[in-house]
């Protein structure tokens, strides 16, 4: 049932992108993702779309991963590519009925938009959730995020939400489950019926579950206070984050790759966006 | 004796094709006598709580048959859904899916589900309330303004209202205080001596099934490991002990007596028991 719902994407491996430090990853997709929207031409992204695939190979994936990443972003990448046909006006028409006219350069297009937004999912899957723990990510977020603490941006609350939900999310799912199956045992019918009935059904679900919610926010804060939980004041981290001479090669090497993106974009002709 | 349940060569596993592949059951095999109170022990993980929920069509097993009356409940989809009525399950905790806003009306909920009239229902309610012990103004209050021990009891009661033919409880007392626990087990002894009902108990206190279970079943990692009445897997100590479970306090101590050379009988496993016995051997003075 609600169990095999995949939780996190993170794949422990121990490969050179799971050690990279999460905040230089966190910077480099910043850059992957700026590098994407400035492809301007074929050869760029297709580049780009050779980039994303070493990515996923450097980080021990499986080609069946490419799949199971893609899957749930099939029909936006194919809704955005049909209306872009269409979008597209050029000197090649190929196409006319009616009204309807193709031209190569809405063809071109199309396949261009589609490549963006695949490499787009790959590459910051890739980089931010296969390869680095839901952890290592808030605790990366906040220590990047820590000079807006000068500015009185709560940058600690908000991570430590962040670590709390994640955390939580298994439990939820597991309770839900729990609670479903007693009220299953006592009769209960969640799958047939009417949408209203069916609406109600899901009161004898709701009840419980918000109930032990509150109930477990309450016990956390408790648990939080006793171990003397402040807020950001003074607090230190187990693990503290360093960056290591291999994070700034790594950087480097992206910096180097992301630059000759862009130079392809601009001096290497082609058709373009 | 007839079977009220039997479970035939049942397999289960979580996880298949995944690095979290467990085992949970493997190849158990149990028959439930109708009308006896049937303890079932075993370490945390060891399998119970998977076999619990094949019992009332909540999980099908991955091979083998359960069934119930000689039934097999997951024969077709219509049995599956109706086992529920037939085999109620009070899971651990289950104070946690209480959700009407007064008692009554959620100890109403299953016998509802079933279709009953509104005159039934309502008798059945009273009835299930108080042999639990729960009456009067408790039944119109909300289920959240209970105590621990009352709200435990207003669940079990929602699932006696069902008068199931078995009922199967996941740790009934665990949490509770000594009052609390005798409070459960007192309602669930009165409920079996008045209907006959079957009754499977799952528990970590080999105290309480000292005291209560007719029959008795060991699990180890998805296995039985023994069954039979409480005389017989009581008198295997030894094999007890090697899965980590002891008798109960008393019985230990019984049988260091006996082995000091009093003459007390083996199958002692209750403190009132024993108290008679050691009395008996003083010569009944007290």
């Amino acid at each position: 049932m609600l169990r095999d719902v995949t939780l996190g994407q993170y794949i422990p491996g121990n490969t050179l992108l799971h050690k990279t430090d999460p905040r230089m990853k966190l910077i480099i997709s910043i850059l992957f993702i700026v590098a994407v929207f400035l492809a301007k031409n074929i050869w760029a992204m297709l580049a780009l779309t050779v980039l994303s695939f070493i990515l996923v190979f450097a980080a021990g994936l499986k080609a069946k991963m490419i799949v199971k990443t893609l899957k749930p972003i099939i029909f936006v990448v194919i809704f955005t590519s049909v209306i872009s046909i269409f979008w597209r006006t050029g000197e090649n028409l190929i196409f006319e009925f009616w009204k309807i006219r193709i031209y190569l350069e809405g063809i071109i297009y199309a396949i261009l938009i589609a490549l963006r937004i695949i490499v787009l999912v790959m590459g910051t899957s890739v980089l931010l959730s296969y390869t680095t723990s839901p952890i290592a990510l808030t605790d990366g977020l906040e220590q990047l995020l820590s000079p807006l603490k000068k500015i009185k941006v709560p940058v600690h609350d908000f991570s430590m939400i962040m670590t709390i939900a994640l955390r939580f999310i298994p439990t939820l799912i597991e309770e839900t489950d729990r609670i479903m199956s007693a009220q299953r045992s006592r009769g209960a019918d969640f799958s047939s019926g009417s949408l209203i009935k069916r609406a109600k059904a899901l009161v004898p679900i709701f009840i419980p579950l918000f109930a032990s919610l509150i109930r477990r926010a309450d016990e956390l804060a408790i648990a939080m206070e006793c171990r003397c939980y402040v807020g950001d004041n003074g607090r230190t981290s187990m693990n503290k984050l360093k960056y290591s001479p291999r994070d700034f090669a790594v950087l480097i090497a992206f910096v180097g790759l992301c630059a000759g993106v862009v130079l392809i974009s601009r001096f290497i002709p082609g058709p373009t966006f | 004796m007839q079977n009220a349940l039997t479970v035939e060569n049942v397999s289960y596993v979580y996880g298949e094709g995944t690095p979290f592949r467990v085992l949970a059951l493997d190849g158990v095999s149990l028959n439930i006598k109708k009308g006896k109170l049937t303890g079932i022990i075993g370490h945390t993980g060891s399998g119970k709580s998977t076999l619990l929920q094949m019992l009332n069509g909540l999980v099908k097993p991955d091979s083998g048959r359960i069934l119930v009356e000689g039934d097999d409940i997951y024969a077709d989809k219509k049995k599956r859904s109706k086992a529920c009525f037939k085999v109620g399950l009070v899971f651990q905790y289950p104070e946690y899916q209480l959700f009407e806003d007064t008692v009554k009306k959620d100890i109403a909920f299953g016998p509802k589900n079933m279709g009953l009239s509104p005159e039934e229902t309502e008798e059945r309610v009273i009835q299930a309330a108080s042999f639990v012990g729960l009456d009067g103004e408790v039944l119109e209050k909300s289920p959240f303004d209970l105590s621990g021990g009352q709200k435990r009891r207003a669940a079990i009661a929602g699932i006696l209202a069902m008068k199931p033919d078995i009922i199967v409880l996941d740790e009934p007392a665990s949490g509770l205080d000594p009052i609390g626990r005798r409070e459960i087990f007192g309602g669930l002894e009165r409920y079996r001596r008045a209907t006959g009902t079957t009754m499977i108990i799952v528990s970590h206190s080999m105290e309480d099934m000292a005291r209560y279970a007719d029959d008795l079943v060991v699990f180890e990692n998805g296995r039985v490991v023994m069954q039979g009445s409480k005389q017989e897997v009581f008198s295997r100590e030894d094999e007890l002990q090697k899965i980590g479970l002891e008798l109960p306090q008393i019985s230990r101590l019984v049988r260091r007596l006996r082995k000091m050379g009093l003459d007390l009988p083996s199958d002692v496993y209750t403190v009132e028991d024993a108290f008679a016995e050691i009395n008996k051997l003083c010569g009944g003075d007290r």
